[in-house]
């Protein structure tokens, strides 16, 4: 299965889905108006990821920003990140990075926490 | 946090501004202004406008958490914008020399303060919302900061997605990071448009 490589853009984040090594990363700022087209491609990889996935999946969020749109998106891609946790007893782990500063960002992480059950790692960034 | 109480009624301040929606837009730059555009709202513009806004608060010293919360509330202005507006009656673009089929709106920053900001935007709307918007703002602004922390998970959490990608999870985002009343109003301009205008202090 092809792994996924995007660059970020001034709207939207790098993302790096890689099916050998089960490391998932979205990093950057996720502000697109149109946010599902975006991420319609990676909740659609994750469905087919899940028919081959073992071992562990590493998953790194780090956003500096997202829109509100953006947001019901990455929690359709923590949905599916769940399934396969669930499914097929693939152990998931999502790391949520945020700035020091930062509590509107470590907050947004501990509500999504609050609403999946796979488990999260709140991360701080010293700057 | 106890909300303030933000101007509701535009009009009752601007009172013979009801014919003159343009000049709305003169009074939203009045002040120490960050950034202002009126016209068309596209991708690009939206992008370049961040950009400036940006870049002018980080040169001015302001701090990172004002920052943000002023850039996050302007992603959801400009994106309720760019999805949301009514182009505009032909007479009306006339009149302000654009081009047919403008897809127009007015978004302005001005400072007020040391850490104190506010946003106005102006768009077009179809008359038959508007009481479904003025009725969907109103129930934001009694809600507390916690109540609408709770009604954004709820929202994000269920099904609902509207067909522009929104999800109705906007405005409700404005108002939490703002912490203080939506301002807003609405002025008629014929039997199928109204015009509204929308004041979000930070």
């Amino acid at each position: 299965m092809d792994s996924i490589n995007i660059e970020g853009t001034p709207k939207t984040p790098a993302v790096s889905f890689d099916a050998k090594t089960g490391q998932i990363e979205i990093k950057g700022r996720s502000i697109p108006e149109n946010s599902i087209e975006f991420y319609k491609p990676l909740v659609e990889w994750l469905d087919k990821y899940a028919d081959i996935a073992t071992g562990v999946v590493n998953v790194v969020i780090q956003l500096e920003y997202f829109n509100t749109s953006s947001s019901k998106c990455i929690l359709d891609v923590f949905k599916k990140l769940e399934n396969l946790h669930s499914k097929n007893k693939t152990e998931v782990v999502i790391n949520w990075y945020y700035e020091e500063d930062d509590e509107d960002m470590l907050e947004a992480g501990e509500d999504y926490q609050s609403i999946l059950k796979i488990p999260f790692k709140m991360v701080e960034i010293s700057e | 946090m106890q909300k303030k109480n933000a101007i509701y009624f535009l009009t009752n301040f601007y009172p013979n501004m009801k014919a003159d929606i343009h000049s709305l837009y003169e009074k939203s730059k009045k002040g120490d202004l960050v950034a202002t555009h009126e016209g068309e709202i596209d991708s690009d513009l939206i992008t370049e406008y961040l950009s400036k806004v940006e870049s002018s608060l980080l040169q001015s010293g302001e701090l990172a958490k004002v920052i943000r919360k002023v850039y996050n509330i302007l992603v959801e202005a400009l994106q309720n914008l760019f999805h949301h507006l009514e182009i505009p009656p032909k007479d009306y673009l006339d009149k302000i020399c654009l081009p047919e089929n403008c897809r127009y709106a007015f978004c302005s920053l001005i400072k007020e303060g040391k850490g104190s900001y506010k946003i106005t935007s102006g768009n077009f709307v179809s008359t038959k919302y508007v009481q479904f918007l003025r009725d969907r703002i109103e129930q934001l602004n009694f809600l507390s900061v916690s109540e609408l922390k709770e009604l954004y998970k709820r929202v994000l959490n269920n099904d609902e997605f509207s067909s522009k990608g929104g999800g109705g999870l906007g405005f409700i985002e404005m108002a939490r990071i703002s912490g203080q009343k939506l301002g807003y109003d609405f002025i008629k301009y014929n039997e199928s448009y109204s015009f509204f205008v929308l004041e979000i202090h930070i």
